[in-house]
């Protein structure tokens, strides 16, 4: 049932999977990599691969933002720990782990709902800087407010507990699972009326206006979507290690999340996902190069921009075409 | 009283160092419309060079003239071969490119002066007191920063009034493709102005670092600052930019004495805040009709 050529529709355009074959892929890889992860990958790699799949979900987040409405945010590392320390905080006190997680996301959402107040008024650079204020804002915020957050010294993380106590790797099959769930719900998202909308806003407000798009509505809605799956996954990221602090959570962490949508590509979720994969991958393999890693990630990004603006995904649709169409 | 004129006295230096900044970044938004992330990065750099050049035994003056000609080469050259290309693929990879030139500036600094902090006193840093009325004083590195300060707001003003090339890039400031027809050459003037923006930014570095010790992240938090300074006057506003720098200094200081010195990091964003929901024009900025 291969998908013909000529699309008849916008739902059959943006459809997940082109064909079954496609389909049978994707489904062949996430069992390869259940397996992978349930039996066969040493403790690192699991640890990385749970990371991967919580980056991804990040990267989805800020991706619906900036790749689909067009607006853009040097903050959303401070929705991360916004998920992260709602989370901590509501976990230590005994609520169990999944209500902690979608509380995180809730709260999460509702400072992004805050957040994009000021984007209606606000674009371009403006925006840009208001979010810049907002992160440095939530990091001093994290640091000063000891009763709540523990300060610069952070809060312990208890181990994570679904009835019993979770092994790394379960907890890291949680993990694939939730990304898995968040990757068909966004993309779900981005073929309904609301995803549309949000295109229509980056690609021309007034223009979306006219025809009937309430900007006031999903301005702050794409805010608001985008941060909760970003504070998810920052509510899961936090039982990777034994303690949260702020410094998890800086400028340098939202600037690593723009780099990879921007280096997977924008507007897609494929995108996304080849994006953190590969960022979070190199983080744990160029360990030896620590002094060099912000200069190679930014180098990279300054390639993607010169010459492949579409990113990753840009240069896959390239060979998947080249491909399609051999010999010509 | 006298206190208070002494901290306002104190408020203007720090805000003179904020000017600086924020006028180059206006420069650089009016003419090519990019927000330079990278701008602090750039000063960084040419203070190390300044250093480096002085530590090879040069003479101050020389190195301040290397580092300035440093800081231009890298503005004008930024801006010719990265942002003039990143402009066409949209806001979105202009914002991009500044943010992944300041990882690289700052992470090849950090890789090659480690992040050790280096003391770099020159005579911007005289101990010396200057006594300004009874009672008030400044120390002769604030006085040195208020005069220069001043002195290159001043030449500012004239080589845009008097020069070709400044009136040429007030032309493109307004409309650049009217310019262009005029016989401007856009891409030229853009990359002047670039230039120009990193010097100043240079100077600013310089006339900093004796208060904050050299490192890669010297120039991060006041390029926060000029941010705020920048968006309090009117981003697109050049008298805007040096306004905002001095009020912010001002009220940064008299809060700090005032109310608590906690309180002194977070008021730049405040401000931001203030000034993006009550009046996101700023206070010299005209606010602008986009026809559609």
């Amino acid at each position: 049932m291969r998908r013909p050529d000529l699309v008849r529709d916008y739902a059959e355009d943006l459809s997940l999977f082109e064909d079954r074959r496609w389909m049978a892929l994707a489904a062949f890889g996430l069992v390869g990599l259940v397996v992978f992860v349930a039996a066969l990958a040493p403790d690192y790699a699991v640890y990385v691969t749970t990371r991967v799949a919580l980056y991804v979900i990040a990267a989805i987040g800020l991706n619906l933002l900036m790749g689909y409405a067009g607006q853009i945010s040097l903050g959303h590392a401070a929705f991360l720990a916004i998920g992260a320390y709602t989370h901590t905080i509501l976990y230590t006190k005994g609520a169990p782990l999944l209500v902690g997680v979608l509380v995180g996301a809730i709260v999460a959402g509702a400072f992004g709902f805050l957040v994009g107040i000021p984007s209606l008024r606000l674009e371009g650079p403006y925006l840009a800087i208001s979010t810049l204020g907002f992160q440095v804002a939530v990091d001093q915020l994290l640091g000063r407010w000891e009763a709540l957050t523990g300060g610069r010294m952070g809060l312990p993380v208890p181990a994570p507990e679904i009835f019993v106590e979770l092994s790394p790797r379960v907890y890291a099959l949680l993990c694939i699972a939730i990304a898995a769930l968040v990757i068909v719900a966004t993309y779900n998202l981005t073929r309904s009326r609301i995803g549309r909308a949000f295109v229509a806003i980056r690609d021309n407000e007034t223009a979306a206006e006219a025809m009937g798009v309430d900007l006031v509505i999903y301005k702050t809605m794409a805010f608001a979507i985008s941060a909760a799956i970003t504070g998810l996954a920052g509510a899961l990221l936090v039982h990777l290690s034994d303690s949260i602090n702020p410094s998890n959570f800086t400028l340098l962490d939202s600037i690593e999340l723009l780099v990879m949508i921007m280096v997977g590509g924008l507007a897609s979720i494929l995108g996304s996902v080849l994006g953190a994969t590969l960022l979070v991958t190199l983080n744990h393999t160029l360990t030896a190069f620590r002094d060099y890693q912000a200069v190679a990630i930014g180098t990279i990004l300054i390639l993607v921009i010169l010459f492949e603006p579409m990113g990753l995904r840009g240069r896959w649709l390239r060979i998947k075409t080249y491909f399609k169409a051999w010999p010509f | 009283m006298d206190l208070f004129l002494q901290n306002v006295l104190n408020g203007l230096s720090a805000g003179s160092v904020y000017a600086l900044i924020a006028i180059g970044l206006v420069l650089i938004y009016r003419s090519s419309g990019v927000l330079h992330f990278a701008h602090g990065s750039f000063a960084m750099l040419a203070t190390f060079v300044a250093f480096e050049l002085h530590q090879q035994g040069l003479g101050l003056v020389p190195a301040f003239l290397g580092a300035a000609a440093v800081a231009f080469v890298l503005g004008a050259g930024t801006f010719r071969l990265l942002l003039d290309r990143a402009r066409e693929g949209g806001s979105h990879a202009v914002v991009m490119m500044t943010i992944a030139l300041f990882m690289v500036v700052e992470g090849l600094a950090g890789a090659t002066w480690g992040s050790d902090t280096k003391d770099f006193n020159h005579y911007f840093s005289e101990p010396g007191i200057v006594t300004v009325a009874e009672g008030v004083f400044l120390s002769e590195h604030n006085a040195w920063i208020n005069v220069v300060t001043c002195a290159l707001v001043l030449l500012l003003a004239l080589f845009f009034r008097f020069t070709r090339v400044g009136i040429a890039m007030r032309a493109v400031f307004d409309n650049e493709v009217a310019a262009e027809l005029m016989g401007v050459r856009v891409r030229r003037l853009h990359a002047v102005t670039w230039g120009i923006a990193s010097v100043l930014a240079a100077v600013a570095g310089l006339l900093l670092v004796p208060k904050v010790f050299l490192d890669p992240s010297m120039m991060f938090a006041p390029l926060l600052k000029a941010f705020a300074a920048a968006v309090l006057g009117g981003l697109a506003s050049i008298p805007g930019a040096i306004l905002g720098g001095w009020l912010l200094g001002v009220i940064e200081t008299l809060a700090g004495a005032y109310i608590s010195t906690e309180f002194q990091a977070s008021i730049a964003f405040l401000i931001i805040i203030a000034v993006l929901a009550l009046r996101p024009e700023g206070l010299l900025g005209r606010r602008t009709v986009t026809k559609v």
